[in-house]
């Protein structure tokens, strides 16, 4: 178990070094505590995964070299890291309200979707169905099969061609393990969940104040498609993690008045770990870039928006080189690309489709998160919107993000060679959990907190910028 | 304003106890008895320990042929979960149940074991 926790904190160790050394703002500003902690450890474990599965066509199946690569790689950042930025300071001064113990509901919600969590675990300890007939199978053979590797993108093996961000992180949690032990991807799957709802808390309480963080961590604990999906040790958790991430990177980004490299480039890291971790992430980029592209465009922003993309692309690198030569060096073609032809056009224009498609995410929008969706519905039509001067980032992007993902899936059951009816039925709800991390961030971002809609907080502008 | 924000906060809390009740449902539901053994990790233990005991291959690739329920369109999905358990057991090894090999795990309603293609087949 030391050893687990060993493997698991150092790559998050390495980048909460880099993002806390570069973070905007190390200086006088300060750094916030807890969002860089948990895009770091998103962050470290993702790249982890990249490395690790690049080091096989480099040096063939990683060993002691790897183990004394990682610790170079830390002792790196640490060298790098220039001094201990100050914390930042607290929020401006809202009055202190009952809403500052909102922790509580969080912190209840969390021991108990964690308890549910270990009681799946010790029931079925390999997962459910994909866990081991794709993401802990892929784990078994990059940990297993040393010099014949390669047999793990056989098309022998079902959908060899996803990405490996879960497997091979597995398979590196492994190596350090000594052995194949079912408690690490169930370990992993938890601090997904745990870093998802970090970077939800950490990221609106920055952005938003007010509680709202807290009020939208419990509200991601309180979706049962999304506690339901966290047990399934499939690869949906971490990637709403990285599709998340990558917004909340473009939400600072806007509150830092679209100044500076970093966020950028840091969205595009996490965009680029999503693109690793599903097939379904590689749809995120082009989502974020005409999300950001239609931003630009309403405000007339362009050179700051090709700056924006140059650094964008620039994070993109370490996930995009390890997708890249995954898919162009031994993924075996993709069942959905390739089972297109002319009659794709027909199933295009098929009417029937449409409605089957449209009635089944019209009704799973409901089934994420039963009566939390009605829930948060009465809840923003009772706030309302944050009054003017106390706006944070627009909500544009992280909408338009969800929206085109969504558009995006719609689309590929469209056009899917396989039978409707049994490809949304064993995977259209998982989709839709992908993305409801994002979607809680958009409401809570555009939602007045209750201090806010109480009218106990005065109208002073709490984020900088409002856009 | 203020009947407001004590409505958003009822709807909230209603929300939060609704979830909790049903959560604790569906840990009790889930909570494993005692002595449970789930059927991928029984699967996983017995196969491992048969292939070890019969010689099986340990990479590679060999046929899989299901006669227990391959047949049968009916019983696609067994047909399926087993082979993915065999699958994931067996890794490194390869099962494909297209090809032509050497040697092929079959399985039946007695068990499971590994059919080697006699010379005068070619195979």
């Amino acid at each position: 178990m030391i050893l687990l926790v060993y493997a698991l904190g150092l790559p998050a160790a390495a980048a909460w070094f880099l993002l806390r050394t570069a973070w905007p703002g190390g200086g006088a500003a300060g750094v916030p505590r807890a969002l860089p902690a948990c895009l770091a450890g998103g962050l470290g474990l993702g790249l982890a995964s990249c490395y690790h599965f690049l080091w096989y066509p480099v040096f063939g199946p990683p060993g002691a070299g790897f183990v004394a690569f990682e610790l170079l790689l830390v002792g790196a950042a640490v060298a790098g890291w220039r001094r201990w930025a100050a914390d930042a300071p607290p929020p401006p001064a809202d009055p202190p309200t009952w809403t500052r113990r909102l922790w509580l509901p969080f912190a209840a919600v969390a021991v108990l979707a964690f308890r549910y969590l270990v009681g799946f675990y010790l029931r079925e300890p390999h997962g459910d169905w994909d866990a081991y007939a794709i993401w802990n199978l892929r784990a078994r053979f990059l940990y297993r099969a040393a010099d014949d590797w390669r047999d793990t993108f056989s098309p022998i093996i079902w959908h060899a061609d996803y990405p490996l961000l879960l497997p091979a992180g597995v398979a590196r949690l492994w190596l350090y393990a000594g052995e194949e032990a079912t408690v690490v991807p169930f370990v992993l799957a938890v601090v997904m969940v745990g870093l998802t709802a970090g970077v939800l808390v950490s990221g609106l309480n920055l952005l938003r104040g007010g509680g709202q963080g807290w009020l939208a961590g419990t509200a991601l604990l309180c979706s049962y498609t999304y506690v339901y999906t966290a047990r399934l040790q499939y690869a949906d958790i971490p990637l709403g993690f990285f599709v998340l991430a990558t917004a909340v990177a473009f939400a600072l980004h806007d509150r830092a008045g679209r100044a500076g490299w970093f966020f950028p480039a840091l969205a595009g890291a996490m965009a680029g770990l999503a693109a690793w971790t599903k097939n379904e992430g590689q749809l995120l980029l082009v989502a974020a870039v005409l999300a950001r592209a239609v931003v630009a465009a309403r405000d007339r922003a362009w050179a700051a928006a090709a700056r924006e993309f140059a650094w964008f692309a620039a994070g993109l690198a370490p996930a995009g080189a390890a997708l890249l030569v995954f898919k162009a060096g031994f993924a075996p073609p993709n069942d959905l690309v390739a089972g297109q032809s002319a009659s794709t056009l027909d199933r295009l224009a098929d009417l029937a489709r449409h409605e089957q498609i449209a009635r089944r995410f019209a009704g799973e929008v409901w089934e994420v998160a039963p009566y939390m969706v009605a829930v948060l519905g009465a809840y923003a039509l009772l706030v309302g919107r944050p009054p003017a001067g106390r706006r944070g980032p627009g909500v544009l992007t992280p909408a338009l993000i969800v929206a085109l993902m969504t558009a995006g899936y719609y689309l590929v059951y469209l056009t899917t060679p396989h039978d409707l009816t049994w490809h949304l039925g064993t995977s259209s709800l998982r989709l839709l959990a992908q993305l409801w991390p994002l979607a809680l961030f958009t409401l809570f971002l555009g939602t007045a907190s209750l201090d806010e809609a109480g009218g106990r907080v005065s109208p002073h502008p709490r984020t900088g910028r409002p856009h | 304003m203020r009947w407001r924000v004590r409505a958003a906060v009822l709807a909230l809390a209603v929300g939060f106890v609704v979830w909790v009740d049903t959560l604790l449902d569906m840990t009790a539901d889930w909570w494993p008895p005692p002595n449970h053994v789930s059927g991928p990790a029984r699967h996983d233990e017995f196969v491992s320990k048969a292939a070890a005991r019969d010689g099986f291959p340990k990479r590679g690739v060999v046929g899989y042929r299901d006669d227990l329920f391959g047949r049968d369109p009916a019983k696609h999905g067994e047909h399926n979960a087993l082979r993915f358990l065999f699958q994931y057991t067996l890794s490194p090894l390869l099962l494909d149940k297209d090809g032509e090999h050497d040697k092929t795990l079959v399985l039946t309603g007695k068990g499971f074991h590994l059919e080697r293609a006699k010379p005068e087949e070619g195979r």
